[in-house]
């Protein structure tokens, strides 16, 4: 079953606890009313895992609930956003007096919050765009060595440069795993790793192009899809900035200003 | 040098960018895209404008202004090869389109489909190629610019000249890049200053107005590189200025995507026009 998730909203970005997309409970039923956007994949998705506002009164991180619901629901409509990313990536998601069983819901009530904090924890490690750099590197080394330019020592030093970056977020990433795996927190650590993962893919997109120059331009080249899906690198899954916001309140303890 | 543009240096400018506010911007480069704006052309030849480098009462400094607003403004015209680069190292007027290439460096060439000069750089040398028209190949790109395949091999050698190519091809795309990354930088604050996140606008962040700032600096020091390399006019400050120009690219064209969130990275943001031309132009090899 293919799931996307119903997370971002015009107005809740990196706010995301700010989301409005109300749901009213009737019945047996929620009905639903709002739109997201960004929802990636939401083309080949089968359910969409939705938040919703269900008391907008109480403060924003108290009044949220998660309600899954299949995308062929009556009232879902969705519309591709073109993008510069080539990746299907964007969508948006219009809901309008959308019902859903009350039995589709995912946790209590108002409980919602937690639950995304979690599903985003795992996010964050979760698309291995580590092991993307990696292969990716490989390509560009490969590619190196059958023009010669491997024997160019700054081209050398780059890609040895940027090797050492992508193993060192792939440690950071299976650390995370291995934490969790052993049933420790594994909740702060992966804010690093996913920082980490971050730069890992934009150097490996940079020596793309500055290796290959203009021959990474051509349209479908994969020199030119790394560059192109290296810009969501650090939006996509909770921006890298927010990544560094938690990382210096919750693993430096800095005061909040 | 006087830092502070002449009397005359800012009439012409001001009268370029009045002509650019009519005839480029947004809306044409869309409507433009992936191909080469005749009008436009047309309209700053007979304007004058892309023949200052030669221009006894001017010179490469004032090509080199037209060329940066004219990026600014996201013309579809090769302004700087035309304007700047070929009638400096051809000594004389060039015909009406102009295109630039490496031999050393494969690849499609900007505005390669129809020019009626292509220079290509060739080690020490330069090889001027007439009427390739027929030998080009158009290559699907994203970046804005139309590129095409071009077959670089004959051609009129001007012996020696490669340096000259090579400076010149160097303030041109320094002065483009100060053109398209400050131009990028005032939308991406524009938005930021009105976008509000957490109650409040995403500029108020000092870790987010940090990082414009810091693109401020890398624009600034791109503009006055560029200007400063064509008033020198000698190799030294021309590969002083693509090198900072391209350094500074690196950093912030990908910055001001990140800045702004996905939005920018849809098609109906134009941000994409400014930094995809900037990543399509960046010979990063200076």
């Amino acid at each position: 079953m293919f799931w996307c998730q119903g997370f971002s909203e015009p107005e809740a970005g990196s706010d995301l606890a700010s989301l409005k997309t109300r749901a009213v409970r009737d019945g047996d039923d929620y009905v639903v009313n709002g739109q997201k956007i960004w929802t990636s994949h939401t083309p080949s998705a089968e359910w969409i895992f939705l938040l919703v506002r269900t008391d907008p009164d109480a403060p924003k991180n108290h009044g949220i609930t998660i309600l899954l619901v299949p995308l062929d629901t009556l009232g879902i409509e969705i519309w591709r956003i073109p993008d510069i990313v080539d990746e299907g990536a964007f969508a948006e998601v219009f809901l309008t007096d959308v019902r859903v069983p009350v039995s589709n819901r995912l946790g209590d009530e108002n409980r919602g919050w937690s639950v995304v904090r979690q599903a985003l924890q795992y996010e964050r490690v979760g698309a291995a765009r580590w092991e993307r750099a990696s292969l990716v590197l490989d390509l560009l080394a490969r590619r190196a060595q059958m023009s010669g330019r491997l024997s160019d020592p700054d081209v050398a030093r780059r890609l040895g440069e940027a090797r050492a970056v992508v193993e060192a977020s792939r440690w950071m990433a299976y650390s995370v795993a291995d934490e969790r795996a052993k049933q420790l927190s594994g909740m702060a650590t992966a804010y690093p790793a996913r920082a980490a993962m971050v730069r890992a893919e934009r150097l490996v997109a940079e020596l793309a192009l500055d290796v290959f120059g203009p021959e990474a331009l051509v349209e479908g080249s994969f020199l030119d899809d790394i560059y192109r899906s290296s810009l969501t690198a650090g939006v996509a899954g909770g921006t890298y900035e927010i990544q560094l916001n938690l990382i210096a309140g919750q693993l430096l303890g800095l005061p909040r200003s | 040098m006087d830092y502070a543009l002449t009397p005359d240096q800012r009439a012409t400018l001001q009268a370029v960018e009045a002509l650019l506010a009519r005839r480029a911007g947004r809306e044409r480069a869309r409507k433009m895209r992936n191909a080469h704006d005749d009008e436009l052309s047309t309209a700053l030849l007979e304007a004058g404008f892309l023949d200052l480098a030669t221009d006894p009462d001017a010179g490469p400094l004032e090509a080199a202004l037209v060329t940066e607003a004219a990026a600014q403004q996201l013309a579809a015209v090769p302004v700087g090869a035309r304007g700047l680069v070929a009638p400096l190292v051809l000594g004389e007027t060039p015909p009406r389109t102009v295109a630039l290439a490496s031999a050393d460096h494969p690849g499609p060439v900007r505005f390669g489909g129809d020019p009626e000069l292509v220079l290509v750089l060739d080690g020490n040398d330069v090889r001027a190629l007439q009427q390739v028209r027929g030998s080009t190949r158009p290559v699907a790109t994203g970046y804005v610019s139309p590129y095409a395949e071009v077959d670089l091999s004959g051609g009129r050698t001007l012996r020696g000249a490669g340096a000259l190519l090579r400076r010149w091809w160097q303030v041109a795309l320094a002065s483009e890049l100060a053109g398209l990354l400050g131009a990028g930088l005032d939308l991406t604050v524009d938005y930021l200053k009105q976008r509000e996140q957490f109650g409040k606008p995403l500029g108020s962040l000092q870790a987010l107005q940090h990082r414009l700032a810091e693109a401020y600096v890398w624009v600034e020091g791109t503009r006055w590189a560029a200007r400063a390399a064509a008033w020198h006019g000698d190799d030294e400050s021309a590969a002083a200025a693509a090198t900072y120009a391209t350094m500074a690219a690196r950093v912030v064209a990908p910055d001001l995507h990140q800045l702004s969130g996905a939005i920018s990275m849809t098609e109906e943001y134009d941000l994409h026009l400014w930094t995809m031309l900037t990543v399509g132009n960046t010979d990063r090899r200076h």
